[in-house]
């Protein structure tokens, strides 16, 4: 089904590109985002199952990925209405929508993903995507925001790979590493404390540029406000969930290790920072986009105190990242 | 031998942090690649053809070749052949960056040595982290966009090093598919990088900061 969903994406992404009939377009969107829905359901009748070695829907990454299937569905309704509404050309809507495709099937990917090397291709992927998504109106201000968004999701996300390389030698001693989640889970307890905090500092720092929360969040704020209105709102919203999602993930393969009290509070300060930073610029901003970027970036920083606090927490964190991600959604397209 | 082009990589940071000809920068940055080839085919335990081939396409064609080439193209096309401010300033902020990649090499050496582990292959950990910690600085102390996607760049070449000094084993369509990111990475820079060419004066960290708040 994967590799199904893998092929459907590269037609998809293809036809929107080569029509230039805009309400055609519009449809091919629409239709690949009723499939999407489709493959989320397959999904959940498969889940926990292994696929393709290096694929498994597990419950968490389901619901991020029913989230990102409907409100994806939505966005690209709105878009609709907001390209007619701002007389978008026809090469600059299948562009768009082209690569909006690839942008959720890359979302959808980090959510399945069983292998943390593949996760993280998959959330440069949405660099990438994003990136064309972002740069929507070819003015000199998109593309001021579409290099600095570029630019440091790059170097961030190179460090989160050296995390995730460093691993490596956290493991030395125990049984080979190959990345996938479950394995090092099962190996975190064996390995070397010091490494794994670094592995976890280097993760945190690269993936909070996707989550929008201390330290990169900056070029975050930027891309939001200079993406289209539907676009910026999937930015506060699903590719907030895939930043999480990939910190997550690793918190929680360490968790069962001595570094677990450490975690927590390293995850309290990234929290608090992030909640005070978003307060001051709140303060100051009269920007609409921005303000709901800001707010985006406060919220974010809630879900990180959340976890923080344990398990009674995480249930709080995952309900905050849906009613926030329907509300913001809701907002931003208003 | 790897020892040899390990030295040679190291030597190309003190270059870097010496140059003020963006042609020197983009030469080095293809020499770090030419480099990366020698390091990873000494380091290939097993003739394996799809391994070779994804090797042979990062760093030799890829960081060898086509990165200088495109980034040649766009200095060539935006008329940048040197880097701005007065050269006697950046001969000393050179002289003071020199002392820098000095400290940096030197303590990721004594880093390197420290760890207890036999299977970490210590002259590439110490190459690797000396780029990824120079290519940091090299962002922050230059304000000109190719340096630094050149800068950038370094900080990959630290993270291939850094691959090889832990003896990373990612199932092959990972690396492949951090390969193709990595590539498209650099290829989507280098064609914002000549959009900011022709919008902006300069390619100058100064002219991007409309968007602040």
């Amino acid at each position: 089904m994967i590799v199904l969903f893998a092929i459907v994406t590269l037609i998809a992404s293809g036809l929107a590109f080569f029509v230039r009939k805009q309400e055609i377009n519009h449809g091919i969107v629409i239709l690949f985002t009723l499939c999407s829905i489709a493959f989320n359901f397959y999904e959940y009748l498969h889940i926990d199952e292994v696929q393709l070695n290096m694929i498994k829907p597990d419950a968490l990454g389901l619901i991020f990925l029913a989230i990102i299937s409907v409100l994806g569905f939505f966005t690209a309704i709105h878009y609709r209405t907001y390209a007619n509404k701002k007389k978008e050309t026809d090469r600059t809507v299948s562009i768009h929508n082209s690569v909006y495709i690839l942008f959720l099937a890359a979302l959808a990917g980090v959510n399945l993903s069983n292998n943390f090397g593949l996760m993280w291709a998959f959330i440069e992927g949405t660099t990438l995507t994003g990136a064309v998504l972002i740069y929507h109106d070819r003015d000199k201000l998109a593309l001021e925001a579409v290099w600095k968004y570029v630019f440091v999701c790059s170097v961030s996300i190179t460090l989160a790979f050296a995390g995730i390389l460093f691993l490596s030698v956290a493991a030395q001693g125990t049984n080979s590493v190959d990345f996938q989640f479950d394995s090092i889970r099962a190996l975190a307890e064996q390995m070397n404390p010091t490494w794994l905090k670094v592995s976890f500092l280097f993760i945190l720092t690269g993936f909070s540029v996707k989550m929008g929360v201390f330290p990169m969040f900056n070029v975050d704020i930027d891309a939001k406000d200079m993406s289209p209105s539907p676009i910026g709102a999937l930015f506060s919203s699903v590719l907030l969930n895939a930043g999480f999602l990939a910190i997550f993930r690793f918190y929680a393969a360490f968790s069962g290790t001595s570094i677990q009290g450490w975690m927590h509070n390293v995850l309290i300060i990234t929290g608090v920072l992030s909640i005070l930073f978003s307060a001051a610029y709140l303060i100051r901003v009269k920007n609409y986009k921005r303000i709901l970027a800001y707010s985006s970036m406060e919220h974010a920083g809630l879900i990180l105190l959340a976890v923080a606090m344990g398990k009674a927490g995480y249930v709080a964190a995952l309900l905050h990242i849906i009613f926030h991600h329907w509300l913001n959604q809701a907002f931003f397209i208003k | 031998m790897s020892s040899l082009f390990v030295i040679i990589f190291l030597g190309t940071l003190f270059y870097l942090a010496l140059s003020v000809n963006v042609k020197n920068y983009i030469n080095l940055i293809g020499i770090q690649g030419l480099l990366l080839f020698g390091i990873a085919i000494f380091e290939l335990h097993e003739l394996n053809v799809v391994h070779l081939i994804l090797i042979l396409a990062e760093t030799l064609i890829f960081k060898g070749i086509i990165v200088p080439g495109l980034l040649y193209r766009i200095s060539k096309r935006n008329k940048i052949s040197v880097l701005k401010n007065n050269k006697t300033h950046r001969k000393a902020k050179g002289f003071n960056m020199v002392i820098i990649t000095a400290l940096v090499i030197g303590l990721s050496f004594v880093f390197s040595h420290n760890q207890q582990d036999a299977h970490l292959e210590i002259q590439y950990f110490t190459a690797a982290i000396s780029a990824m910690i120079m290519g940091i600085l090299f962002i922050t102390v230059n304000k000109n966009i190719i340096i630094h996607l050149i800068s950038f760049l370094v900080i990959e070449n630290g993270i291939f090093l850094m691959a090889i000094a832990v003896g990373s084993n990612m199932p092959m369509l990972v690396n492949a598919a951090i390969l193709l990111d990595i590539f498209s990475s650099v290829l989507v820079l280098t064609v914002f990088l000549n959009r900011i060419g022709q919008f902006f004066q300069d390619v100058e960290t100064d002219q991007l900061t409309e968007l602040k708040d």
